[in-house]
């Protein structure tokens, strides 16, 4: 089974009419939406009715959540005055454009997806969050400590978790001992950012999850990510943000993806 | 949020094309697939292709396992009737589909202070053969409810479409839980002869004390019976298939 996972759009259309051209020549079985379809660019409402129009399953990511209730914030974790600024300007002009059907959507997207399978004699739960299990808003970055990660995997009952948020990818594969003393492997999978990324690669990015017909936990290669690229038009998007009252530092973050 | 949520196609194409149709109508936010997609007919390859090409989310349900035993003929000159002949239509590529499909899907909501878990399954949350029929005791299927933590169990299998509200709550605490069964997309069984899904809407106000926040349609859509039930009678599959299909039981 392969299937795509894609997250943080954030109202960036010409990146999400990309990805859905990449994914749809990959024939892959299932689609997945990790959330923050909206914020820092013009097209919030064209981003929900794409997915909506597609039927995806989709989750709430932190922006989403923000601009559902109508509110001021969007649980970022923004750093300097400058950022505070910039984002107080993204999510009052969201607020203002967001139209009443496709805010109700975010109002009642989902908090998480888990997919069960039972492909060996072990179960094995796949669980799909925009930040972490506890949070909506956590960053979960690559370098986090390995018993942290362990522990936030084994309370959520998740063998493999999938999450965007931090807008940079990549697969870690946690390995501990089971009661019975066999190996397990546990993934964690930051699937990157389809309309915003942050690892100074300004295409879009998200990832297909293989699935092998036998996959268990105790078979580290039979779970997969495979890492897409695709290319999109970075100065329109950029443009777009310019062209607008939203700060030009959001164009910039398009063009060299930080 | 509106969600829709088919059921029990068993490779009948015709019906699966109509509520496909339909759905462009609907437009609902989400569509799910509670499994069940092969047997009884003679389209699983071309339903499967129609699932894959739209990325439906789909659990798998007993008939879609039972390819893992049933493999292709090699003698293809039997003239034998047998409802077997509907696994072995499955070409490779559909098997391995098939095959990997997750048991049980959960969608978790947290649209107020508390959690409203939606849970997927083919038959029941104990197994994907069990059928949950409206009429099960209250208190076996709240003690189910509450095993598997499900405030919304969604189901299909026994191709018999209902709505249920259940409270479990205690001590004058409210808590509510819907069991909806989807019926059945190519094989219906209520004396209903079109095709049938669900249209489930999650309101804001949603949460396990207002069932009125939980919504649900049974849509029927009519689609050609006469033409899936001509492709079971100049099949190898059994006749009476066919009429089950006129008169939907």
């Amino acid at each position: 089974m392969r299937i795509a996972l894609f997250s943080d759009i954030h109202a960036n259309l010409p990146a999400l009419e990309a990805f859905f051209k990449d994914v749809e020549s990959r024939d892959t079985d299932a689609i997945y939406c990790l959330g923050d379809l909206v914020g820092y660019n013009i097209w919030p409402n064209e981003v929900v009715d794409e997915i909506r129009k597609r039927g995806i399953p989709t989750i709430a990511g932190n922006y989403d959540f923000g601009i559902g209730r109508g509110s001021d914030d969007c649980g970022c974790a923004y750093k300097t005055d400058d950022e505070k600024a910039n984002g107080k300007v993204s999510i009052s002009f969201t607020n203002e454009i967001m139209k009443d059907e496709q805010r109700a959507y975010l109002r009642t997207l989902p908090a998480h997806i888990r997919l069960e399978f039972q492909l060996s004699d072990k179960p094995l739960s796949v669980l799909l969050v925009h930040g972490s299990p506890r949070r909506i808003n956590e960053y979960l970055f690559e370098d986090r400590d390995e018993k942290s990660m362990l522990r936030i995997m084994e309370q959520a009952g998740a063998d493999v978790m999938l999450f965007g948020h931090t807008h940079k990818p990549y697969h870690r594969i946690l390995e501990s001992v089971q009661t019975d003393g066999s190996d397990q492997f546990r993934h964690a999978i930051n699937i990157g950012s389809v309309g915003k990324p942050k690892d100074g690669d300004p295409r879009g990015g998200y990832v297909i999850l293989h699935i092998n017909q036998d996959a268990s936990v105790t078979d580290k290669l039979s779970i997969s990510a495979e890492f897409v690229r695709f290319a999109y038009d970075v100065e329109k998007a950029a443009k777009a943000v310019e062209d607008c009252i939203l700060p030009n530092a959001y164009a910039e973050s398009l063009r060299i993806a930080k | 949020m509106r969600i829709a949520l088919l059921s029990d196609i068993h490779a009948n194409l015709p019906a699966f094309e109509a509520v496909l149709e339909d759905l462009e109508k609907q437009r609902p936010d989400a569509v799910y697939c509670l499994g069940d997609l092969v047997g009884y007919n003679v389209w699983p390859n071309q339903v499967i292709g129609l699932i894959r090409s739209r990325g439906i989310a789909t659990i798998a349900g007993n008939h879609d396992l039972k390819v893992a035993k049933i493999l292709p003929s090699q003698d293809t000159c039997s003239t034998e009737k047998s409802s077997d002949y509907a696994y072995k239509l499955v070409g490779n590529k559909e098997r391995e589909y098939l095959l990997t499909l997750p048991r049980h899907l959960k969608i978790e909501f947290q649209l107020n202070e508390d959690s409203l878990n939606m849970l997927l399954v083919h038959g029941s949350p104990r197994s994907i053969n069990e059928y949950l029929l409206e009429e099960l005791p209250e208190d076996y299927m709240i003690e189910m409810l509450r095993e598997f933590k499900a405030d919304i169990l969604c189901f299909g299998h026994s191709h018999k479409p209902y709505h249920r509200i259940i409270n479990s709550g205690k001590n004058g605490e409210d808590h509510f839980h819907h069991l909806i069964n989807t019926g059945s997309v190519g094989k219906p069984k209520d004396g209903d002869a079109r095709a049938c899904y669900v249209i489930l809407t999650i309101d804001p106000s949603a949460s396990t004390k207002n069932p009125d926040g939980v919504q649900v349609e049974f849509i029927r859509v009519k689609y050609d019976v006469e033409k899936a039930a001509r492709g079971i009678e100049l099949s190898l599959l059994p006749d009476a298939f066919a009429d089950n299909l006129r008169k939907a039981y």
